[in-house]
């Protein structure tokens, strides 16, 4: 038992997409190389047609965080090898009957990049343990950057999306923002934003499937399941105070909690019934993960004393704000794994440790998938399901 | 120079977010314990930066050198394919099937 290799995750992909599975699979080929040449794939999962619900699971971002791609090609393993059998799921964390599932993916289109950084886990699996960035080399001329510990060129993916990303500009002066734009710190956010070929597939992914409604990044560690956002702290009540009001650009970061109080208000709007969404959804997964092994991960806002900018999941959620025509994506991180002793075991534990974060990541992915592609559990819930979304769609636009 | 995974250690929630916007410090910020009486932030960082932190006031608890090397870590990574086998029989059957 040991942690899949940057080929294997590809195989691994491309076998759940086999032919016996083809009715229901499709392995989907992301248009950008990265920076040392590899080729990425992603898998659609769907028997329905889509048009309804849809999540998207993004893993293996960061580089030393090994058991992402794992949690994700267990994920579609234990999904698939259950549709085609006309089974259920029983497993730690997640009961789910045979008709749980068929609901699953009928109703939803489920699209699982498991391995957005090929480059940088290849790297951190055989040169540099601690490495976290793409492998994009310095730029002629740039300075060199120490090398070794993770230090070394690169760009910090989950702070190259479009979102806030030119954080000297959109955020306080004093807001200790986790970001740079030091070419040699770990989390440099690049020459300009979605500048990276990978942070590109990523994007490009959720521009082709537009019933996506739902994002999860894997990252890890600390047990915690974020949404959004992370910039500042949240409000509910003022539309006009957001990302995309320069009114606001240079009071963004400072926190509730600031000594004498946050000296800008800003807070991030989001509509309340998403925030009660996204922290109800967030919580369906918790439920599952602990019920697995007992391990109880925090749901909170993305922010905390260091907030951040060009992150994946406040891309996602953000897209909608800005055009019309995208749909709302709630976006989620999933932060497995408790912090260890020793600091590289905290990202990739030794694997016979993985192996019950897996199941209990799996269980909570399931969970959250049963939740809006499951008919009562998505009512229960006063979400419409996949299936009904796609039923107002159809009657909104014959109506 | 080598670099050393520490906790650091703070007067208070200013002097944490003063390792990022002042001292360029590589945080982890999932490690963040700010209720506690000396709040405290797990970080990787080099000699001299250990050195600038107790400078002003911080107190640092130094653990592991993490450019050592880990063999045992990288026995924890598969070695060649082992879906590759499965992949090449099950499309090998759909061919053999048309």
């Amino acid at each position: 038992m040991s942690y899949l290799n940057v080929a294997e995750v590809e195989t691994a992909l491309a076998l759940v997409a086999r032919p016996e599975n083809a009715d229901f699979t499709e392995l989907i080929t992301l248009p950008h190389r990265t920076w040392e040449g590899r080729t990425c794939s992603a898998l659609r999962i769907n028997d329905g047609g889509g048009g309804g619900l849809g999540v998207y699971l993004l893993g293996g971002v960061h580089a030393r965080e090994w058991g992402s791609p794992d949690i994700l090609i267990n994920f579609v393993q234990v999904l698939t090898d259950a549709y085609r059998t006309s089974t259920g799921i029983t497993q730690p964390g997640v009961t789910l009957s045979a008709e749980d599932v068929q609901y699953i993916v009928n109703n939803l289109d489920i699209l699982v990049f498991p391995q957005a950084n090929p480059d940088g886990r290849h790297h951190s699996m055989t040169v540099d343990q601690m490495w976290r960035k793409n492998r994009r080399p310095a730029d002629p001329g740039q300075a060199p950057c120490r090398v070794g510990g993770g230090d070394g060129p690169g760009v910090d993916v989950n702070r190259n999306y479009d979102f806030l990303w030119d954080f000297k500009k959109k955020f306080h002066p004093q807001a200790p923002v986790a970001t740079s734009e030091d070419p040699c710190s770990a989390v440099y956010h690049g020459p300009s934003a979605a500048s990276e070929p990978e942070t590109a597939n990523v994007t490009w992914l959720l521009d082709q499937y537009p019933s996506v409604s739902d994002f999860i990044d894997v990252h890890s560690f600390g047990e915690l399941i974020l949404y959004n956002w992370g910039d500042d702290n949240h409000q509910t009540d003022d539309p006009v105070m957001n990302f995309h009001n320069p009114t606001y650009d240079d009071k963004r970061g400072f926190l509730e909690g600031t000594p004498g109080g946050d000296p800008t208000r800003y807070r991030e709007y989001i509509p309340e019934e998403d925030r009660a969404l996204e922290h109800a959804l967030g919580t369906i997964m918790r439920d599952a993960i602990e019920a697995a092994h007992g391990r109880t991960y925090t749901v909170q806002n993305a922010v905390d004393l260091y907030p951040t900018s060009g992150t994946s999941d406040d891309w996602a959620y953000s897209r909608h704000f800005l055009d019309e025509n995208k749909g709302k994506v709630r976006g989620f991180t999933i932060e497995w794994g408790p912090a260890r002793p020793v600091i590289r075991k905290s990202f990739h534990p030794d694997y016979q440790d993985m192996v019950p974060i897996i199941e209990e990541v799996t269980a909570g992915l399931l969970a959250f998938c049963a939740t809006l592609g499951v008919p009562t559990r998505a009512a229960a819930l006063g979400v419409s399901s996949g299936a009904s979304r796609q039923t107002d769609q159809t009657a909104t636009v014959t109506g | 120079m080598p670099t050393f995974h520490i906790t650091v250690h703070g007067a208070d929630r200013e002097a944490m977010a003063d390792l990022v916007r002042v001292h360029d410090v590589r945080v982890l910020p999932q490690t963040l314990d700010q209720e506690a009486a000396e709040p405290r932030v797990d970080a990787l960082a080099d000699e001299s930066t250990i050195q600038r932190l107790t400078d002003a006031g911080y107190r640092v608890e130094r653990h592991e050198d993490v450019d050592e090397a880990a063999p045992e870590d990288l026995d924890q990574v598969g070695q060649g394919n082992r879906f590759a086998a499965d992949l090449a029989a099950a499309t090998q059957t759909k061919e053999e099937g048309q």
